[in-house]
């Protein structure tokens, strides 16, 4: 049937080319819509991902209660009954058990790297302009591996600041704000005694404002000096191997912690629910192209069995069988998916290639200026599939209807 | 052998209207037989029902011996393919293939196509268009279009060939042409040949005349 199938559409170019091209133009926007949307997920992914670590440990800010000093006062042991509760919150959080974390991280071996940090609120000051800013210290080494700070310091990197000697690295806007210019000093305070003086040693710029403006990386050893809390810390921030292992490692962490452990994904929420918007956006798009293509291909083939009715007749008293008719308008509008689908998604390729030369600057300050466009597998075998899909259910009706056409209705009717 | 029908009766519609009231008709293998009589006296119906394209109300019909009721689809099929040829009024040719690429049609349901090449040749040769084999239906006349349509229903060498007016579309000379292609394959192929026509002269032509008269068989 294949042979009389081709001939016919053939016979009927430009229908034919039409119809292949609804199907192609809706493949194709399929292909671009889900190229430029997983594109612009996985870049943003990336960027959440290498920015701050896999996993987040922090120190709960606890406030405290009548039982929070009882360990304290009197070995845990209740002798006393307060008049007045004591009340009010923690001076600062701290995360209590640091080398038990270490201990399990080093010995965990999904864990490829992890940095302890502390993060202290700081005035930042140079002469008469003072702006609130938050130290982080670390351990540069270590932080290099966790994140990707590197790639947004030019000429130097974060282990410049070393393990000591109050040297400092921030935020480009931080910077101009304060109107400090690098091997200048800022003294930075925290209202808990002296200020201290730093030295400017590199600025970075990430592209997110929130940390550009008020972050300030220095040696793990000078912060906890500045806030006075010496070998405290606060947070840990733990790089896997495997990201997707992100969530369960968390979960486990979580269950034998008092600490506040999160996955880079549940600390993100709201992108997620932004990406789930999206693709149900791309979804409905798509599934209106290819419902308007499978509809163009139902009434095409609807009109064709209507006419070659004529033709079933004599196709069935030549001894060919009910499937076999049916399979010839069938096969027809498989032509229609296959070649729809195949030329569709390589114009969506051309498409994506074309888009991924669009210039949209460079937000995040990572060197790329242009869209990011996904060209995942998956994509180009969605679309053919759907393609296809659309094709044989929109040419499974009509095919079915000229199957049970009676040989013998058609031949009297024109005989 | 040949083709055997008992008591067929034919209705159409509710409340039926009875076509055919009891046809009793036995055609001999290499028999040419016309069927004639009024328009509306049920030719057509007979003719469909004896080539089984067309199931009969009640009776029973034995094509080459067997009941065509203990036949399977499958089966009934492949013999509609292999031993029967259908040649109409309206010479429905599929308007896309070539002439040729039309007569060797049935071949393509065992797949025989490049095994029957030259006979559907051959039989175009005979037939007076060696020169338009490669012609598409809506370039031909009518009467070359009947003759393209016939070398269709030759080709798988069939043992039955039924024709339901052949010639009332064609003017006399292409009308002569196809009676003395029927003539012969009838006498050379011991083909046979159930035709039905309203024309007295071509009926002549038949080994036997069948007349319809109210559903019945008068003779
Ligand atoms: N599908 C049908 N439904 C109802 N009545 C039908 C049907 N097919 C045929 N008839 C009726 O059956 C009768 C016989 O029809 P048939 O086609 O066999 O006649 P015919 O002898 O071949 O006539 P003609 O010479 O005009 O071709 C007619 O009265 C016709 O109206
Ligand atoms: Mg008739």
């Amino acid at each position: 049937m294949w042979f009389l199938a081709l001939k016919q559409l053939l016979a009927r170019k430009r229908q034919t080319l039409f119809v292949i091209g609804g199907v192609l133009l809706g493949t194709a926007a399929y292909v671009l819509i889900s190229g430029i949307m997983l594109g612009f997920q996985g870049y943003l992914i990336t960027k959440l991902i290498d920015n701050d670590g896999h996993i987040h440990i922090a120190a709960k800010e606890e406030n405290i209660t009548r039982y929070s000093l009882d360990e304290a006062l009197f070995g845990g042991q209740v002798l006393v009954d307060w008049k007045k509760f004591p009340s009010g919150r923690r001076d600062h959080a701290k995360i209590e058990h640091p080398s038990g974390w270490f201990e399990l991280l080093d010995n965990d071996p999904r864990v490829l790297a992890y940095s302890p940090q502390i993060n202290v609120q700081t005035l930042a000051q140079r002469g008469v302009i003072s702006i609130s800013a938050r130290v982080v210290g670390v351990d540069p080494t270590k932080q290099e591996r966790v994140t990707n700070i590197n790639s947004y310091i030019q000429n130097g990197r974060l282990s410049d600041i070393g393990k000591a000697g109050n040297r400092i690295i921030l935020g480009k806007q931080l910077m101009l704000k304060l109107g400090a210019n690098v091997n200048e000093n800022i003294t930075l305070s925290t209202g808990k005694g002296a200020a201290l003086s730093f030295r400017v040693v590199n600025y970075f710029e990430t592209g997110t404002r929130a940390v550009d403006q008020g972050v300030i990386y220095a040696a793990l050893a000078d912060a906890q000096k500045l806030n006075r809390t010496p070998s405290q810390i606060t947070d840990i921030s733990v790089k896997l191997a495997d990201v997707t292992e992100a969530k369960n490692v968390a979960n486990g962490y979580a269950r034998f912690s008092t600490d506040y452990v999160q996955s880079w994904d549940e600390e993100n929420q709201s992108v997620f629910s932004v990406f789930r918007m999206q693709t149900a956006i791309r979804y409905i798009m798509s599934l209106s192209i290819l419902l308007v293509a499978a509809f163009g291909i139902y009434n095409i083939l609807n009109v064709i069995v209507t006419q070659k009715r004529k033709e079933v007749g004599i196709l069935r008293s030549m001894g060919f069988t009910g499937q076999d008719v049916s399979r010839l308008f069938l096969y027809q509008g498989i032509v229609f998916g296959v070649f729809g689908g195949v030329f569709g998604v390589i114009i969506g390729y051309g498409a994506c290639r074309l888009a991924g030369t669009y210039q949209i600057g460079d937000p995040l300050g990572t060197g790329i200026s242009s869209l990011v466009v996904s060209y995942d597998i998956q994509i180009y075998l969605n679309a053919l599939a759907l393609a296809i899909g659309a094709s044989v259910v929109a040419g499974w009706v009509p095919a079915r209807g000229a199957g049970k056409l009676n040989p013998i209705d058609i031949i009297r009717s024109d005989g | 052998m040949g083709i055997d029908a008992r008591n067929i009766h034919k209705f159409f519609g509710t409340p039926g209207q009875e076509v055919l009231k009891g046809i009793d008709l036995h055609i001999d293998e290499g028999e040419f037989v016309s069927i004639n009589g009024r328009s509306g006296s049920g030719k057509s119906t007979l003719l469909y029902i004896l080539s089984s394209l067309d199931p009969a109300s009640a009776g029973e019909l034995e094509l080459d011996g067997k009941n065509i009721h203990a036949m399977s689809d499958e089966q009934l099929h492949r013999f509609r393919n292999e031993k029967m040829g259908f040649v109409f009024q309206f010479h429905y040719l599929l308007p896309e293939l070539t002439a040729i690429e039309n007569v060797l049609m049935p071949t393509r349901k065992t797949k025989s196509e490049n095994a029957r090449r030259t006979r559907a040749i051959d039989l175009m040769n005979e037939f007076g268009l060696s020169d338009k084999l490669k012609r598409l239906p809506g370039e031909l006349s009518g009467g070359e279009q009947q003759r393209v349509a016939i070398a269709r229903a030759l080709i798988m060498e069939p043992s039955y060939i039924f024709a339901d007016e052949p010639t009332g579309n064609l003017d006399s000379i292409n009308g002569d042409l196809v009676m003395q292609i029927f003539r012969r394959i009838s006498r050379e192929q011991k083909t046979t040949v159930i035709m039905v026509t309203h024309d007295p002269d071509y009926a002549a032509l038949a080994d036997r005349s069948v007349h319809i008269a109210d559903g019945r068989i008068v003779v």
